[in-house]
């Protein structure tokens, strides 16, 4: 029954005039996102939250969640009509969403992927609201061990899994929660590398960095290796799917969306593991599994529905236990604790308006996504004919302005330079930025935890594996490390053998 | 793993280095707990660990002999597209240094303007309608719309 009283709240708070309109303009400026090759979810987010100041927190949550939903829809425009990832989740969609446009069902490919979406956004919506607020309820018994233990989880998992070399994303996690002691120790006041410098006494905020890394790294990228790319010409219409296409879906969406939701919840794994977990388990399931890559409608069905229910499982770990799995819930985190409220098991029973406002915006948000989707679909299209040249001058502007608003501070804006240069290069040799953002954001609340548990065992290290739920969840941290050490020396093995 | 791994761990060596460095004249530890520069000195130690580990990967890999169609050499840069990065590096760092002197918003203006016709290469019409329309964009949305104050310029805005 609390429940529905919950939700019933939740849609109270969705339903006002503001928080409608912002719901709105974050699903749509989500598909816009999405749409262009090379800003993701996270660069949007980042960009666009100074836009969410001086909002209640609520709405600017609605907002910020709708973008990040929107954008896993909108990457699917771009894999279909260009053969070009929006964002790394809809890579596996360009394998047969673009073979489909080429036969003249563009159409339909963005058809099953916004239907597809739009039921594994909103099962995923259904399955967060019933599983964060127990998870949360058992998370207040947790103590600093087994946060530490799971933010560790949270690193390792993302570094690991990123993509590329794993000890790039874990030296880049270092990095990050290096970083994360600049600034005032919290504990007993002390500074650390702050040089004299006013600007350092907080810290390194996570927004420039996260710009920097994230957007303007980027954009230098595209200014370094221009994107051209030409969408086909596609009739966009027939965006409704057949009978046949709903008998060959069905089983890839409910599949999809499985794997999306319990992937997504996963801290470190998301939106970009779980399409690729869905597309692979599509193909091994098919009775035509050769005809993958040719263009068959599951192929994009699957992938597109589990990056929609990541994008709602992940916000699991970051309602429920405060800890982000992901870039894009990094910087929705460091944007919580922006409009003054501490991330956490007890956000949901200090801020339930917040909570309860985004899981019912979500809702709403994704009968948005629907609506404005398939009759729409052309006009997002048609922004992939906005030459690369303008668009970037337009979005460096807005994060310049964005960052200086937040603290009106160019300081903020020097860093973002700083760091764009640096993502640029970091891009350029494949070193991922999520796992820095992420453990610069992490970085104080892990040091926090592991001194204050350090003083709970007045100093003995046993306390982290005596205690069986962070013992536990240490276990994980480290098999996150380890296994993909293995598969390699498996490999190495393999291939030895292989010379031999 | 290529050359350019071997040079990011060095300069992430010394980066770590200096670390350890600063962080040593910072209370390592009270009687029961970490101070403040516990964190930092051991996570500069594992940096290094893994900063090591990249490199000797990246070394091992330069040494295993390049198969011929290798494709495309991951070290080769293109000088263009760097020369096109420095300049809107260099663009950013000018708009940094005019903002005190012009204002946010022109500043803004006149590095879009350098973005888009020196670096881009776009027409006049399309830097100068870019340029201008995103300011006004932005300006909108910050200054009027979300009451940021910003640093004006001569002309008052």
């Amino acid at each position: 029954m609390d429940l529905f009283n919950d939700l019933f709240l939740g849609f109270s708070i969705a339903f006002t005039p503001t928080n409608l309109m912002f719901a709105f303009a974050g699903v749509f400026l989500g598909t816009l996102i999405g749409a262009l090759p090379g800003i993701g979810p996270s660069a949007g987010v980042a960009v666009l939250l100074p836009v969410t100041f001086g909002m209640p927190p609520v709405t600017a949550m609605i907002m910020l969640a709708g973008i990040y939903y929107g954008a896993m829809y909108g990457g699917t425009i771009t894999s279909v009509l260009i053969n070009t990832p929006g964002e790394s989740a809809s890579v596996m969609t360009t394998l047969d969403g673009y073979q489909m446009a080429l036969k003249g069902r563009a159409g339909a490919a963005l058809g099953m992927a916004a239907i597809g979406s739009f039921i594994a956004g909103t099962v995923g919506v259904v399955l967060l609201m019933i599983a964060a607020p127990p998870l949360a309820e058992f998370a207040i018994t947790f103590g600093p061990p087994e946060y530490f233990a799971l933010m560790l989880l949270g690193l390792t998992t993302l570094a690991s899994l990123t993509g590329g070399s794993m000890i790039k994303g874990l030296l880049m996690a270092v990095v990050g929660l290096t970083l994360g002691t600049i600034g005032i120790d919290l504990m007993i006041g002390a500074p650390r590398f702050t040089f004299d410098n006013v600007n350092l006494l907080d810290g390194l905020d996570f927004l420039p960095v996260a710009v920097g890394l994230f957007a303007v790294g980027e954009l230098l990228f595209n200014i370094y290796r221009p994107i051209r790319s030409k969408p086909i010409k596609a009739k966009l219409s027939g965006l409704l799917p057949t009978r046949q296409d709903w008998r060959d879906s069905s089983g890839a969406i409910t599949r999809g969306t499985a794997i999306g939701f319990f992937v997504g919840m996963l801290p470190g794994a998301g939106a970009t593991i779980s399409s690729f977990l869905a597309y692979a388990t599509e193909k091994r399931v098919s009775k035509r599994p050769e005809k993958f890559g040719t263009g068959v409608i599951e192929g994009v069905a699957a992938p597109e529905s589990a990056n929609n229910a990541a994008s709602t499982g992940a916000l699991i770990p970051l309602m429920a236990l405060g800890i982000p799995g992901s870039g894009t819930t990094a910087v929705m985190l460091g944007a919580l604790t922006l409009y003054g409220m501490q991330p956490g098991p007890l956000l949901m029973s200090t801020h339930p308006d917040v909570f309860w406002g985004l899981v019912a915006s979500m809702y709403i948000g994704n009968v948005m996504l629907l609506i404005l989707n398939l009759p729409l679909a052309p006009m997002f299209a048609s922004i992939l004919r906005v030459p690369y040249s303008i668009l970037i001058p337009i979005i460096i502007g807005i994060a310049l302005f964005g960052v200086y608003s937040v603290e009106n501070s160019l300081f903020n804006v020097g860093v973002t330079i700083v760091f764009g240069g640096i993502g640029f290069v970091m891009r350029l040799y494949g070193y991922p930025p999520a796992p820095l953002v992420l453990a610069l954001v992490l970085g104080p609340m892990l040091e926090r935890a592991m001194r204050q548990s350090l003083q709970m065992s007045l100093g003995e290290l046993d306390i982290f594996v005596t205690r069986p739920i962070s013992a536990t969840i240490l276990a994980f941290a480290l098999a996150a490390v380890l296994f993909p050490f293995f598969v390699w020396l498996r490999r190495l093995r393999r291939e030895r053998r292989g010379d031999a | 793993m290529t050359r350019a791994d071997v040079i990011a761990g060095l300069l992430l060596g010394l980066g770590f280095s200096a670390v350890i460095w600063e962080a040593s004249s910072f209370q390592y530890g009270t009687e029961f707990a970490p101070g403040p520069g516990f964190a930092p000195i051991w996570l500069s130690v594992i940096g290094l660990i893994l900063t090591a580990l990249m490199v000797g990967v990246a070394l091992t890999s330069a040494r295993k002999p390049q198969p011929a169609d290798e494709g495309e050499n991951p070290d080769a840069l293109e000088p263009h597209g760097l020369l096109r990065v420095a300049l809107a590096l260099v663009g950013l760092v000018g708009f940094l240094i005019l903002v005190p002197w012009v204002g946010l918003a022109i500043a803004l203006f006149f590095f879009l303007l350098f973005l888009t016709l020196g670096v881009q290469r776009l027409s006049y019409t399309a830097a100068i309608g870019t340029s201008a329309a995103t300011v006004c964009f932005v300006y909108l949305v910050f200054v009027l719309f979300l009451d940021v104050p910003v640093p004006s310029g001569p002309l008052g805005f």
